[in-house]
């Protein structure tokens, strides 16, 4: 079986690197070194912005640059995984696997907007990176869910699926998933067949 | 796998895969926005303190430690039950001075560092930086001085990845009423 | 009720953070003829301090007139409650006693006070290396402390029946690393102000009632 060269960085330098299966990513660390190391991306992000708006999409490309890593290593992963297609699939792919990789954890709920074919809602109760935060009175609707929301528009974004995610405080968050017309006008396009 | 799922499904746990790619978009981040390798080096030490002074309480908290009072204690704690229970590995403590006041904690496997190969122009950089100031930080909260650093470092081609611990003093100043 | 209040002292004997369950079922609210058989002292509040009657105790302070609470040793309008009791045109009236809850800035000098006794109390012990207080008892509460090896005071009031503490002092703790530590928005040392600690601490305080109250029903 081919390793991950070209796909997955790895050291060149040490060789039993290339020895290790790619499903080593299934090791764990303690959510205490996760949240403490968030919460200092959080800050150090926030003493570069002024607005929260800033500081949202600080996080958002923070989390862009999981996305792209994580991508790759998923398709090669999941095993015969194929790049999905349509809409709906990639939704439910960023719902079960995407989800279950990053949290261990299906997300709690995916929804379509009732009056916007472009947008579609996924909804976390608890969010990871939220689980000790709360909710500042003093910073207007900041979520620091955005640094999901940058990971999930990344994965779309890999995905072929041009979009905007915005991450809000609804029904614990509301991930809002906002589709190019481009998109939709394709998926559309893939009913007419 | 359902075994980890379920220790994920507890909160007490989370990906490592996770873990290790936020740490890289972390450093990633820094490299843009500083200039030279030292200076990424001193901001990712800094975070670590500031991790380092909050990770203790935690460890107080949850892993049930008593205070220590001579350097292979505390040694073995760092070993056998920080690094135990925050990133999984275990390092081995070894090659202590004759004055039994520095050792070393060799990394078998670096969770920050899993996946990663440093870009060629940052050969200064100290990829895993950050654990010398958690270290740091959290030893000071103890009221322990040390001097941290990176000795040996498999991302730069060493055999392993070796952070030497130097005891400097004990904070006496500092030592909370009932706790000498 | 089993536990009254809570505490955290940083390192330096500050208070950073403070909870009362206030216990309103020892308040009084009882209906009075004129002249009023209660003595009142005036100071920054109004305190009973002679004519014990109907479970109202020296130490009560006049809470409500009327069902109006009052601010200042005065009514919603303004009158000063004193004046008010003094003309017997208003009677009768209903009043309501009760303990005064400290204020703030009370907390603030008695947590920077027990920090202190908490050093003392290390000095007086014959032995080296006591530890601090750990349980102060009184006729009516009895106090609870753990402090961490980095410094940091748990405290926690409980009603003078209430055994040891120990494990929600430890819960206490692991509370403050979780939502207060783990918080980007939360400087340490500095007053805590997090909504998840408060909601999370509540949850937890009523577990240990519900917990006490079967034991004290068996």
């Amino acid at each position: 079986m081919d390793k991950f060269d070209g796909t997955v960085r790895i050291n060149k330098k040490t060789t039993n690197i290339l020895e290790r299966p790619l499903n080593k990513g299934r090791n764990e660390v303690h959510i205490s070194s996760f949240a403490l190391l968030f919460s200092e991306i959080v800050q150090y992000s926030q003493n570069r912005v002024t607005t929260v708006a800033d500081l949202q999409t600080k996080l958002s490309d923070m989390g862009k640059s999981i996305g792209s890593r994580m991508l790759d290593v998923l398709v090669l992963r999941e095993k015969g995984y194929k790049r999905e297609t349509r809409i709906i699939n990639v939704l439910l792919f960023i719902k079960t696997t995407v989800w279950k990789s990053l949290f261990g954890k299906e997300a709690d709920k995916l929804e379509q907007s009732n009056d916007d074919d472009k947008t579609y809602y996924i909804i976390e109760k608890e969010p990871l990176v939220n689980k000790f935060i709360s909710r500042q009175k003093d910073k207007g609707g900041l979520n620091c869910a955005y640094f999901i929301a940058g990971i999930v528009e990344e994965i779309l974004f890999g995905c072929n699926f041009h979009c905007k995610v915005t991450a809000h405080w609804h029904k614990g968050t509301t991930f809002m998933i906002q589709f190019d017309e481009s998109v939709i006008a394709r998926d559309k396009a893939f009913d007419a067949r | 796998m359902s075994r980890q799922n379920s220790a994920r499904a507890d909160g007490k746990k989370v990906s490592s895969e996770l873990f290790t790619l936020t740490y890289g978009a972390l450093v990633a981040q820094l490299v843009k926005d500083f200039e030279s390798d030292e200076a990424v080096n001193k901001k990712l030490d800094e975070m670590g303190y500031n991790i380092g002074v909050r990770l203790i309480e935690d460890l107080i908290a949850k892993g049930n430690v008593g205070r220590c009072h001579d350097l292979r204690e505390t040694a073995d704690i760092i070993a056998k039950l920080g690094f135990k229970m925050f990133l999984g590995v275990t390092p081995v403590v070894t090659k202590w001075s004759t004055a039994a006041d520095e050792f070393s904690l060799i990394l078998e496997n670096n969770p920050l560092a899993e996946f990663v190969e440093l870009p060629s122009g940052h050969e200064n950089l100290n990829y895993s930086n950050i654990l010398c100031g958690v270290l740091r930080g959290a030893l000071e909260m103890v009221q322990m001085e040390v001097e941290i650093s990176f000795v040996q470092d498999a991302l730069r081609g060493d055999d392993t990845t070796e952070l030497r611990v130097k005891f400097i003093k004990r904070l006496e100043d500092a030592i909370p009423a009932g706790e000498e | 009720m089993a536990i009254q209040s809570v505490f955290i002292l940083n390192k330096a004997g500050g208070l950073i953070y403070h909870t009362d369950r206030y216990n309103s079922k020892n308040d009084v609210e009882k209906t009075f003829g004129y002249p009023l058989d209660i003595v009142l002292k005036e100071d920054d509040k109004l305190t009973v301090i002679f004519g014990e009657r109907d479970g109202i105790k020296v130490g009560f302070s006049l809470l409500a007139v009327n069902g109006e609470e009052l601010s200042n040793k005065q009514l919603p309008n303004g009158t000063d409650a004193l004046d008010f009791l003094k003309d017997p045109n208003n009677y009768p009236v209903s009043l309501k006693f009760g303990r005064i809850k400290l204020k703030t800035n009370e907390k603030i000098m008695f947590a920077s006070m027990f920090h202190t006794l908490f050093a003392i109390s290390t000095k007086l012990s014959p032995e080296q290396k006591s530890s601090g207080i750990q349980v102060l008892e009184t006729e009516s509460f009895k106090l609870h402390c753990y402090q961490t090896a980095t410094g940091v005071k748990f405290l926690v009031l409980t009603d003078p029946k209430q055994g040891p503490m120990d494990n929600f002092l430890k819960r206490f703790h692991e509370l403050y690393t979780d939502y207060a530590l783990k918080n980007p928005f939360y400087s340490l040392e500095m007053p805590i102000r997090c909504e998840l600690f408060d909601t999370n601490l509540q949850k937890t305080m009523e577990q240990v009632e519900r917990a006490t109250t079967q034991y004290s029903n068996e």
